[in-house]
């Protein structure tokens, strides 16, 4: 009686399920009003995945009189909520309800399968039904780690099933009277869970201590694979897989490491931190964040064999972590939650913060880290330093500037005119052509007023292919109506093109 | 009392102004930046001078948002004072819709937002934006800087107050000499929740220490 399956409800939605891939997250978004129709009969649903809702029977049922009243119940609520198609069943067991609710989704009736009679109606369904199923029951597990499943699970069922009726064994009755044994020796770890799920079992045995969870993700790839945005989109399974297995366990990760390994034997590793506990979107963010780093720096030769994630530090996931040290206000917390809600709108690195880095060049003294790598309650609690104002040798004097612009990707061309009104050019010993008279931006012609420099900039003179020389001037130039204010800026001349590299705003 | 009476009937419950700058201060009436308010920077001074009067506030614990400024110099956002652990910058897209829905968003976590708007915003969604920031009580400063090349934005916004900065003096630079030293800024705030225009003038980065009396 220990190993009793779990009596459920398994509400299924056909078209939903097969668009919720190519949708990600406005498909459960759109599925959420649903979600909430069936939450005023049963208070703790389970979705799998957008289209798939799962609830244990046990309370519910009693509350509203058998199975029977509890079908219709829901049936008639989410008919309210939605006119998508779709099932309810309801039986001892995911595997047998999801596939009472296959057959609940033609019927247009729910299907309750007595208790105790799972195993014997099960005997008779074909094993195909693991297709419909994948939602309900789990992914594979050992073919893209376990958890919710996407496209690459249903594939990993045909290839389970196609091998099964190669085999013979059509009907789950045929799969239950082989012995486990056989079935792990020819399916590996899914083997297992095979044969309970035919023999109308629970995948997994009910917990009696509390698991050491299996806490190692390993992604391998048949083919390596070369593109970047491959291996960010496959740890996305991956990830999630992971975070809800620890959710479920009440856990969450603060400490990720990160392992990814090429054709060639180089490895990226890398160790992740997040004081509030990985969401599995802030662990494909990190894979993303340390695939770009390896592609820039370490340029490895080959593509991707494998991908593993492991969690080496855990915490009971209490929702939130607070900080270490130190209090955090809720100010800090509101602010960081809205961060997160701008970057999963407009991607995180559209969301900033500043990080010292130390360069003379004003738009590069200080660079701009992506908000989702860096614990934002940690910095406002000040444990993070790295952020200092020391003075760079050859940088502009305070006061600074208050918009820069980077002279490789941003900073607009100018003209800078001699009083003979030719460019202004400066020679090697950094004298100029002419004292500047009209700085032309865009359509717009300003009168010099005073300068200060030029200024040599000369950077990395012994690395020829970064080698930069330049030479900036501050200028004071006003407009040419009549009540035009001064306005101050820095241009800076590189490779005889003249640039707006900083304004004082 | 009133603040029980307030909250029993749904109205935002008033929260102290936020904190600016000493040398600021005399300029509101109010002792800083009234919660919920937005305030129109504007004058060739305009970023420097948002940056100041958001300065105190950063440090006392506010985060602050700065929306639309890609190229905001952080040197100077910190010589203003600013805590800059508590700075973030957002590149919203430039889509009317898209932008506003992104501030409205961080408008929810963010006590003080300085906001450069892209053209394409209507009075409407200014409005809208106006709302949020009222019921979430937080600050707007809006950046408009017309009379600076590449810059500008629309006039949009419902402003409570204007704050219009405007440099009066350049000191240290000359004709091929020194550089800039120091930068003198004539502050003028009026609109229609200041009952009298205040004008200080100042210089920027301005300290954020009591003066000495």
């Amino acid at each position: 009686m220990l190993d009793a399956p779990t009596r459920v409800v398994v509400v299924q939605f056909p078209h939903w399920a097969s668009f919720a891939s190519a949708l990600g997250r406005a498909a459960r978004t759109a599925f959420e009003p649903i979600v909430q129709s069936v939450v005023e009969h049963a208070p703790l649903v389970e979705v799998a995945a957008p289209g798939v809702i799962v609830f244990a029977t046990r309370g519910p049922s009693r509350y509203v009189g058998g199975d029977d009243r509890l079908a219709a119940l829901v049936q008639s609520t989410v008919s309210g909520a939605t006119h998508a198609a779709f099932g309810i069943g309801i039986a001892d067991g995911r595997l047998a309800a999801g596939i009472a609710a296959r057959h609940a989704i033609q019927s247009g009736e729910p299907l309750v399968v007595p208790p105790e009679a799972s195993a014997r109606w099960l005997a008779t369904s074909s094993v195909r039904a693991l297709l419909e199923c994948v939602e309900v029951i789990g992914a594979v597990k050992g073919a893209a780690g376990a958890g919710v499943p996407g496209a690459d699970d249903i594939a990993s069922y045909r290839d389970v099933v196609s091998l099964l009726e190669r085999l013979g064994l059509y009907r789950f009755g045929d799969v239950a009277a082989l012995s486990e044994a056989d079935l792990i020796a020819r399916f590996g770890a899914f083997g297992r869970d095979l044969s309970r799920l035919s023999r109308g079992l629970d995948r997994h045995p009910p917990l009696v201590v509390a698991p050491p969870p299996d806490r190692v993700c390993t992604l391998q790839f048949d083919t390596p694979v070369e593109s970047r945005d491959a291996v960010v989109m496959a740890s996305d399974d991956l990830a999630v897989g992971l975070v809800d297995h620890l959710a479920t366990n009440g856990l969450a990760m603060v400490r990720l490491h990160v392992l990814i390994d090429s054709d060639h034997g180089e490895r990226s590793e890398r160790m992740w931190y997040r004081s509030e506990g990985f969401t599995a979107r802030a662990v494909v963010e990190s894979v993303r964040w340390q695939m770009d780093a390896w592609i820039t720096h370490d340029a490895p030769t080959s593509g991707v064999v494998s991908l593993r994630l492991s969690p080496e530090q855990m915490v009971v996931d209490a929702g939130r972590q607070a900080a270490l040290w130190g209090g955090v206000r809720d100010g800090d917390r509101h602010a960081q939650r809205a961060v997160r809600r701008v970057a999963d709108m407009n991607g995180a690195e559209s969301v900033t913060v500043p990080a010292w880095r130390g360069d003379r060049d004003p738009a590069r003294s200080f660079e701009f880290v992506r908000s989702d790598a860096i614990d934002l309650e940690r910095r406002a609690t000040g444990d993070v330093v790295d952020l200092a104002t020391g003075e760079w040798r050859g940088a502009l004097p305070s006061p600074a500037p208050s918009l820069v612009f980077d002279a490789s990707s941003n900073a607009p061309e100018i003209n800078v005119v001699d009083v003979a009104g030719g460019a202004v050019a400066v020679d090697a010993r950094h004298a100029m052509s002419g004292d500047p008279s009209v700085v032309c931006i865009g359509e717009r012609r300003y009168d010099v007023v005073a300068w200060a420099g030029p200024w040599p900039v000369e950077e990395r003179w012994w690395d020829p292919r970064r080698a930069r020389r330049a030479v900036r001037l501050q200028l004071l130039v006003r407009g040419a109506e009549s009540n035009a204010r001064s306005i101050a800026m820095v241009a800076v001349l590189e490779r005889r093109v003249w640039r707006l590299a900083a304004l004082y705003a | 009392m009133t603040t029980e009476l307030r909250a029993r009937l749904g109205a935002p419950v008033v929260r102290a102004p936020l904190p600016v700058a000493p040398s600021l201060a005399p300029l509101f009436a109010d002792g800083g930046l009234v919660r919920g308010r937005t305030v129109a920077c504007t004058g060739d001074a305009a970023l420097s001078a948002a940056l100041a009067l958001s300065a105190a506030a950063t440090r006392a614990g506010s985060w602050l948002a700065v929306v639309g400024v890609p190229n905001l110099g952080i040197a100077a956002a910190i010589e203003a004072g600013v805590a800059v652990e508590r700075i973030v910058l957002a590149q919203p897209p430039r889509a009317s819709r898209e932008w506003i829905t992104t501030v409205a968003a961080l408008v929810e976590g963010f006590d003080v937002l300085i906001v450069a708007p892209p053209a394409s915003l209507s009075q409407h969604d200014a409005r809208r934006l106006q709302t949020r920031i009222l019921a979430r009580q937080s600050v707007l400063i809006v950046v408009d800087m017309p009379a600076l090349p590449l810059l500008g934005s629309p006039d949009v916004f419902a402003s409570d107050l204007d704050v219009h900065a405007d440099t009066v003096a350049w000191s240290g630079i000359e004709r091929g000499g020194s550089h800039i030293t120091q930068r003198t800024v004539n502050v003028r705030v009026t609109g229609r929740r200041c009952a009298a225009p205040h004008e200080e003038t100042v210089t920027l980065p301005c300290s954020m220490r009591q003066p000495a009396s």
